[in-house]
């Protein structure tokens, strides 16, 4: 008998959110289901294809091993079926990167899956969760085709056995989030709602080539986005990363550089002894860049194996 | 705990579909037409195109099959038969273009109906070239046949055709993907009172894969099941064989419903271990 499941939750996702015509996820959210069913239809939404259709993909993984990658073929609803090994496995379903190319964030989102046997939702949690913030580079763009494959945070679930939950889409930068203490302290909220035992910062990149604020604005806020999870997450270690090399890192209309909003972020953390600063110059080879800002399948293993031996000895 | 706002009894929406198990054979006792060929009860395969001796073991040649419709839509092999196989998905080993016929050879007698499903239990062996696992010929009426193909265009999708040369023809692929090694229970139901693509769904594990055009050419109606040769593992011109494990094969005249569909797929699956 075959059974059609409409997820109201998913790994790796902040809760859902009803958009009306599909519900919204975190992008790389995962749908996990130990069954005997030999084939599953995966029903998806997207609304990014028309703007950015390398980031509307889905995957579909199969004891662990990356199995079917599903390409949507239009903007809205659709659907794609797919056959799957005999026995008992471990299905995996893994939702989209995400982007925000105007003024809404878009994404490809699973909406719902049937498979030709029983298949019950596993929302079992790992002890180890750890909190991604950042921007398209966290999104996955650059690893595309197969970013939930080789994007670092799908990498870095495999790499340490933990959920990672990556809140982030193209174009995002700290100024969308905290430019005020009402808005960091409903950052905060939100980010602590999911229980993380681990945050990892990996924003500012855009803050300096959309030049929203100036590198001290930036750095001020940066830190008092520290001070606000702290006061909600006193005991969960926070690590800071800078952003990564760019091709041009010239001035920006505030005459700040790149380099500039790396000491900010550098400055913050060395006035909390709980921030930990990491150094994105340091992580990805400038040669491992895709287009100049995000990193290639490499650059993304850079990426996961540098935060594999920070976060490690945690998980 | 878990994330904000679902607790653990809301966690997703769920519905089953379709009713239990169905059994192939309940859907012939009127007496309806069709065939049904199944590799999961031995006594129903036969090393001779006679049907006279049995299969007792793997490994030997399958040369004669018999319908367990009621039908007496027997199948032979020509020459050296597919291999029993029971390792891994039970079957018929199918590699030669020459696919099953009818015993006495000739049409598939399946009466004017504008409607007929089709179910075949497969394992895809590997993605190489196109193959049909089931096919009808010409003359038909309407001046077509009805097919199925695996590895359509050459990346694990499946797809069926109605009609075809000069006729109306209508033909689809699935909005599904298949792995070297799946094994799985394929659907087809045609029914050309429906409108557009709906004129042929096609399902794997009873669960309707919607479909997308590949070629048609004008309005495919009328009856969808004259009599045309039937050839089951490869195509009726003794070509683009299926290249894998058959296990089971199904025709009756009637479009059957999703419910039924998914039934009988369930049924099937069972009986071929998957």
């Amino acid at each position: 008998m075959s059974v059609t499941v409409s997820p109201l939750a998913l790994l790796d996702s902040l809760p859902l959110e009803d958009a009306g015509t599909h519900r919204r996820s975190s992008c790389f959210a995962r749908f996990r289901t130990e069954t005997e069913a030999t084939v599953v239809r995966l029903g998806h939404y997207n609304d990014l294809r028309d703007q950015i259709a390398n980031l509307t993909e889905l995957a579909l993984w199969v004891d662990g091993v990356y199995t079917y990658l599903v390409q949507p073929t239009a903007e809205g609803s659709g659907s794609w079926t797919l056959a799957l090994p005999r026995g008992a496995k471990v299905i995996e379903v893994i939702a989209g990167p995400q982007s925000k190319p105007g003024a809404t964030v878009l994404g490809s989102f699973i909406e719902e899956l049937s498979f030709s046997r029983p298949a019950p939702q596993d929302l079992t949690q790992a002890v180890e969760r750890v909190f991604v913030y950042g921007d398209s580079i966290t999104a996955g763009d650059g690893a595309e085709p197969g970013a939930q494959r080789d994007a670092f945070v799908p990498k870095l679930r495999g790499l340490i056995g933990a959920d990672v939950l990556a809140d982030a889409w193209g174009w995002r930068a700290l100024h969308d989030d905290c430019a005020d203490a009402s808005a960091r302290g409903n950052f905060a909220a939100r980010l602590a709602g999911w229980a993380p035992t681990r945050v990892v910062l990996f924003i500012g990149t855009n803050d300096y080539t959309l030049a929203h604020w100036s590198a001290a604005e930036f750095g001020a806020a940066y830190g008092a986005t520290l001070d606000a999870i702290r006061a909600v997450l006193p005991l969960v270690p926070i690590d800071c990363l800078s952003p990564i090399p760019r091709t041009s890192e010239t001035a920006n209309a505030f005459g700040d550089t790149t380099g500039a909003y790396r000491s900010a972020i550098a400055t913050a953390c060395a006035a909390r002894a709980w921030a930990s600063y990491h150094d994105g110059m340091t992580i990805v080879s400038p040669a491992n860049l895709a287009d100049g800002v995000h990193p290639n399948d490499a650059g993304h293993g850079e990426i996961s194996a540098y935060l594999t031996s920070i976060l490690e000895p945690a998980a | 705990m878990f994330g904000v706002g679902f607790s653990t009894t809301e966690v997703a929406q769920r519905r089953q579909s379709g009713p239990a198990e169905i059994d192939p054979l309940s859907l012939f006792s009127g007496a309806e037409k069709g065939g049904f060929w199944s590799c999961h009860q031995m006594s129903a395969l036969f090393q001779d195109a006679a049907r006279t001796t049995q299969i007792t073991a793997p490994d030997q040649n399958i040369e004669g099959i018999a319908d367990l419709s009621g039908n007496a839509n027997h199948l032979r092999y020509v020459t050296a038969g597919p291999l029993y196989k029971t390792d891994g998905a039970p079957g018929a080993l199918m590699t030669t273009n020459l696919g099953w016929s009818l015993d006495p050879a000739g049409a598939l007698d399946i009466g004017a109906t504008t409607g007929l499903s089709l179910f075949l239990t497969l394992r895809q062996d590997q993605i190489d070239t196109t193959e049909i696992p089931f096919s009808t010929g010409q003359p038909f009426s309407g001046g077509g046949g009805f097919e199925v193909v695996t590895n359509n265009t050459v990346d694990g999708r499946i797809g069926a055709s109605l009609g075809h040369g000069s006729s109306a023809y209508l033909i689809v692929n699935a909005n599904a993907t298949i792995l070297p090694g799946a094994s799985y229970v394929l659907g087809v139901v045609f029914d050309t009172t429906q409108s557009g693509t709906d004129k042929i769904r096609l399902y794997l594990g009873g669960i309707d894969t919607g479909v997308t055009t590949v070629a048609a050419n004008g309005t495919v109606t009328g009856n969808v099941a004259a009599a045309g040769t039937l050839k089951i593992g490869s195509r009726y011109t003794n070509n683009t064989p299926f290249d894998g494990r058959l296990h089971a094969a199904m025709v009756i005249n009637q479009a059957l419903d999703a419910e039924t569909v998914a039934g009988v797929s369930d049924h099937l699956a069972t009986l071929a271990g998957l």
